[in-house]
């Protein structure tokens, strides 16, 4: 009984890793400075949300309308910066893996399997859980306005912990089992932006929906079947969303208890299912610590041993090095190793055949129960024959018959192709005679909205990669030089700071010119196909807007650009890669979340104009979706938006570039000052 | 002779710590000069200033009459500079690696090529142009550092630790490599704590402790100034025990500095006027002891070292 005492005191409390941790966490400098700008965010918010509620004071329903205001404010922004700083501050795990000096004192050490995965989990697991404590009197000023449920608070604090729990134990387990250790940095964030982007967005999708609890007001709520596995989503089940409620108890009798918990409570299952996977990741990590530090297996390697990527030989036959030397070793060494191209055609790949699938969608027609074709119209007699599943009926067009396409007027001599009758009436007196005819384009699987959207969000997801791409490489670009002691050799030759500068992002540019050109190809694809469509008579709204040819690319170029000068600055400042890929993507993710925010707040405000148009094209993402999806509204209207949303996104990318330029005069103006500081 | 390296009052802090302190050094053209010293004494600071990587906190640096710091862009095209690490970059094969820095060095077109073909002769790494470096062994690694800096041609080489970790099959052929640049004309300032290597190599040294210069010049001078007279070793036949009243013999001559008994021999000094140290054998057997050994104190660069370094830095 005691043996188990003292395992269990040596395993948690005594554990030297995570004491380390705690006894230095009061000390340390950089974590008092997180925890103040933490602090500080939450309460300007708690400030603006009870400044912009404007009500007297008196008023207790007013008080917990503002209470109920606050804990959503809150709990969004808590959520936002727990999902943004979790994956930071857990990734400190697999960097410490690949320090394997100080992993392997640890192992040679008699500390067990479970104090050191343990010790290493819960020590950085600290720092985000009292981050989350701290918040908690900030939480209690709703206790003092009143209207706001205490499990509410706790539900959401549970779900902001669980989020960090999940990361830590994914953390942990690519550390252990040495998951394509160079990039596996890269490869969790990637995984932790995917899982919450993607729950997030495959929400949305029909076929995730479960009918939610009807109520007055919304007689149609819904959820989906990620709800219980998405902490945004769960949020919202939280928050009392009103159109995002969970359906009741009676709607799921039939369905078994796990269900009924999953679809009935999302709220209470997200947490308890993160610490059932986060334990299930972790239980591995435990077992094979030591039996995976012994080995020099690695998942990455013997996946390019199997596609026979790598040579496992330790010659080759030379390639010819540029001009510019630092931009060749950017462009062909790092980028053209062979994880490199395989991920980069991969990309295009899928990309590609994504696109051809929407464009299939789209193409494919579905049958017409009534309908008219060229045929149809006979001058002659001035009759239109309207074609049925039943068989044809025949109508004589007057001057006062009504003809319109897709809510358009269109002359009877003018229906060239194959369109859906919607509606058609007759004069009371005249049964023969039209009096209108309502037509609508062929249906297609895929509408062009439909299609559009969805290549809205593809396009949307390649660019988001192709962000996260290029801040690892330009994060990596300069650091690994500095670790690996090249760049000390490059200072010694005759190469100024603006040559090296250039030549990297020359490099940078070559390896992600390929990736930008997939959303580019996918783009014109569509637009090469309306442009044939139209040449062939077909009309019916385009997918993408023409001047997306113009404007996708630039928004790629700007952001890639800024991404690229983002990472190199601060690979120019920080020591080690790890910590300026951190620092990269942390910053890429902030401003994405921000301006996506910002973005979709114009986008999608009630009543949108189009001076909010012209701000939403300064969001990348809402950009896209500008360019992809087609406005309602009339000619005249679609015009004056499109060329708010152009000038929008001429100005805004052009003040993108213009900060990208600065930034990088004053990188070749820092260059040699940043780094001999750093020089010892 | 001009000196191509010259060093005034060249101070260098990081915060507090004083990593070098007004240091002087000339060094002329064609020279070999060795630095010495314990580890943290500042002789890589001292390099990666020369090699114009590091800014002095004070004073000044200059290499062929061309000052650090001001015109480092004109200085970096005459020297090659070897650091203590070797720089790898990964999935590069030998001759990527050199073409890489003949393109940093602006060497291009049939020119590289020819200078890429004349450094591998040299440093007789030809059969492995086609290998990856970071497969090559260790003193392969750094025949391709040497390599790498004698693609400009560069008039002075900073080499720091070149033969540092090396197996004793690559530190000899480092050292002959380096002997054969030296009579290319080459000026070389290297680093090591293999002194005899640099005994060997080098006609003069420099000694550095924290921070400070203690000595600086050939060779000869440094094991000359490190005697302290004539030193000689004598065992005697027969019981230890006699070793005591020897000593008291020796030491009531007037031509004997200091006698000081050892564990199993004694170790007599002599004063500077004597040369001929056979006048202790024959002290000593007029006396009636027997000898069975007696030499003359060898003073090589690592006993100079020892002697004229207190050995606090580590």
């Amino acid at each position: 009984m005691l043996g188990i005492g003292n395992y269990l005191w040596r395993l948690l409390p005594a554990n030297p890793i995570l004491l380390r941790v705690v006894a230095m966490a009061g000390r340390r400098r950089r974590d008092l400075i997180f925890r103040t700008g933490y602090l500080a965010v939450l309460i300007l918010a708690v400030s603006i949300t009870i400044i912009g509620s404007q009500t007297s004071g008196g008023d207790l329903a007013a008080l917990a309308k503002i209470s109920g205001r606050l804990l959503v404010n809150i709990s969004w922004l808590q959520l936002a910066l727990v999902a943004l700083l979790a994956p930071v501050f857990m990734a400190g795990a697999i960097s410490e893996q690949r320090n394997a000096q100080s992993l392997d004192l640890l192992l040679a050490s008699p500390l067990t399997n479970e104090q050191i995965v343990l010790g290493g989990y819960l020590s950085r697991l600290f720092f985000v859980l009292t981050l989350l404590l701290s918040g908690i009197p900030i939480f209690s000023i709703t206790q003092i306005f009143g209207g706001v449920a205490i499990s509410d608070i706790l539900n959401v604090l549970w779900i902001c912990a669980a989020t960090a729990v999940v990361c830590g134990g994914l953390a942990i387990f690519m550390a252990t089992i040495n998951l394509a250790p160079r990039s596996a940095l890269f490869s969790f964030y990637l995984l932790i932006a995917l899982y919450l982007v993607g729950g997030v967005l495959l929400d949305q999708s029909s076929a995730m929906a479960v009918a939610g609890e009807p109520t007055l007001l919304h007689p149609q709520t819904r959820i989906s079947w990620l709800t219980g596995i998405n902490p945004f989503l769960a949020m919202r089940v939280v928050l009392h969303d009103p159109l995002y409620r969970p359906p009741t108890a009676a709607a799921l009798g039939d369905k078994g208890w796990l269900v009924r918990w999953y679809l009935g409570s999302p709220q209470t299952f997200y947490p308890v299912f993160m610490v059932l996977v986060s334990a299930l990741l972790l239980i591995p990590s435990v077992l094979t610590l030591r039996r995976w530090a012994q080995s020099t297996w690695s998942l990455r390697g013997w996946i390019l041993r199997r596609l026979r990527l790598r040579p496992g030989v330790a010659r080759r036959k030379p390639r010819s090095v540029w001009h510019n030397p630092i931009a060749w070793r950017e462009a062909r060494t790092r980028g053209g190793s062979a994880g490199s191209l395989a991920g980069r055609f991969g990309f295009a790949a899928i990309g590609l055949v994504l696109t051809i699938w929407v464009l299939r969608g789209y193409h494919c027609t579905l049958p017409m129960s009534r309908w008219v074709d060229r045929f149809s119209y006979d001058a002659a007699t001035d009759s239109i024959t309207i074609n049925s599943d039943k068989g044809i009926e025949n109508f004589l067009v007057s001057p006062h018959t009504t003809i319109s396409l897709d809510n358009r007027p269109i002359a009877a001599e003018k229906l060239t192709n194959p369109y859906q009758v919607l509606e058609t009436t007759v004069p009371p007196a005249r049964r023969n005679e039209l009096a209108t005819l309502k037509l609508s384009s062929q249906p297609r699987q895929f509408s062009a909205t439909e299609a559009g959207s969805i290549l809205a969000l593809f396009t949307q997801a390649e660019l988001a990669l192709v962000l996260l791409l290029v801040a690892n490489t330009a994060a990596s670009a300069v650091t690994r030089e500095k670790e690996d002691g090249t760049l000390d050799l490059l200072l010694a030759t005759p190469i100024t700071s603006r040559y090296y500068i250039w030549g990297k992002l020359r490099g940078l540019v070559s390896q992600a010119a390929p990736l930008m050109g997939v959303p580019v190809a996918g783009l014109l694809i569509f637009l090469g196909y309306d442009v044939l469509a139209h040449l062939g008579g077909q009309s019916g709204p385009w997918v993408v807007h023409p001047e997306a040819l113009v404007l996708l690319p630039l928004l790629l170029v700007a952001t890639a650009a800024a991404t690229a000068m983002i990472g190199m600055s601060l690979s120019l400042r920080c020591r080690k890669t790890v910590v300026a890929v951190m620092a990269t993507i942390g910053l890429l993710v902030g401003a994405l979340i921000i301006l996506g925010f910002f973005g979709n707040l114009m986008l999608w405000a009630p009543g949108a104009n189009d001076t909010q148009r012209f701000f939403a094209a300064f969001s990348p993402f809402a950009l896209v979706q500008l360019l992809f999806i087609q406005p309602a509204g009339g000619t005249g209207e679609h015009f004056s938006r499109r060329m708010f949303v152009i000038v929008g996104a001429l100005v805004a990318n052009a003040l993108i570039l213009a900060g990208v330029w600065l930034l990088y005069r004053s990188m070749v103006h820092n260059f040699d000052m940043t780094i001999r500081r750093q020089s010892r | 002779m001009a000196a191509v390296i010259q060093t005034v009052n060249l101070t260098k802090r990081y915060g507090e710590l004083v990593a070098l302190a007004n240091l002087n050094l000339q060094i002329a053209q064609g020279d070999c000069f060795g630095f010495i010293g314990p580890n943290g004494a500042g002789k890589t600071t001292t390099i990666r200033i020369l090699a114009t990587l590091l800014q002095p906190t004070w004073g000044e640096a200059r290499i062929c009459d061309l000052v650090i710091g001001y015109q480092s862009r004109q200085i970096r095209p005459l020297i090659g500079y070897v650091p203590d690490v070797f720089g790898a970059y990964d999935d590069m094969v030998v001759l990527e690696y050199l073409e890489f820095f003949a393109a940093a060095y602006n060497i291009h077109g049939s020119e590289r090529r020819k200078v890429i073909s004349d450094v591998l002769e040299l440093t007789d790494l030809g059969y492995k142009r086609d290998a990856l470096v970071d497969a090559l062994s260790r003193g392969m690694k750094q025949r391709l550092s040497i390599a790498r800096v004698l693609l400009h041609d560069p008039s002075v080489l900073l080499l720091d630790e070149p033969a540092g970790n090396l197996d004793p099959r690559a530190r000899i052929e480092m050292r002959e490599l380096l002997k054969e640049l030296r009579r290319m004309g080459k000026t070389i300032v290297i680093s090591s704590h293999i002194l005899p290597e640099l005994a060997d190599l080098c006609n003069t040294v420099g000694i550095i402790e924290r921070g400070e210069l203690i000595y600086a010049g050939p060779v000869a001078d440094i094991l000359q100034k490190a005697r302290r007279g004539t030193v000689v070793h004598v065992k005697l036949s027969g019981l230890l025990s006699q070793m005591e009243p020897a000593a008291q013999l020796l030491r009531a001559r007037p031509q004997v500095r200091t006698v000081e008994v050892l564990e199993d021999h004694l170790e007599v000094v002599l004063g500077p006027a004597v040369e001929d140290y056979s006048l202790v054998a024959r002290w000593l057997v007029e006396g009636g002891y027997d000898l069975l050994l007696l030499r003359e104190e060898e003073v090589n660069l690592e006993t100079a070292f020892m002697r004229l370094t207190r050995g606090t830095v580590q």
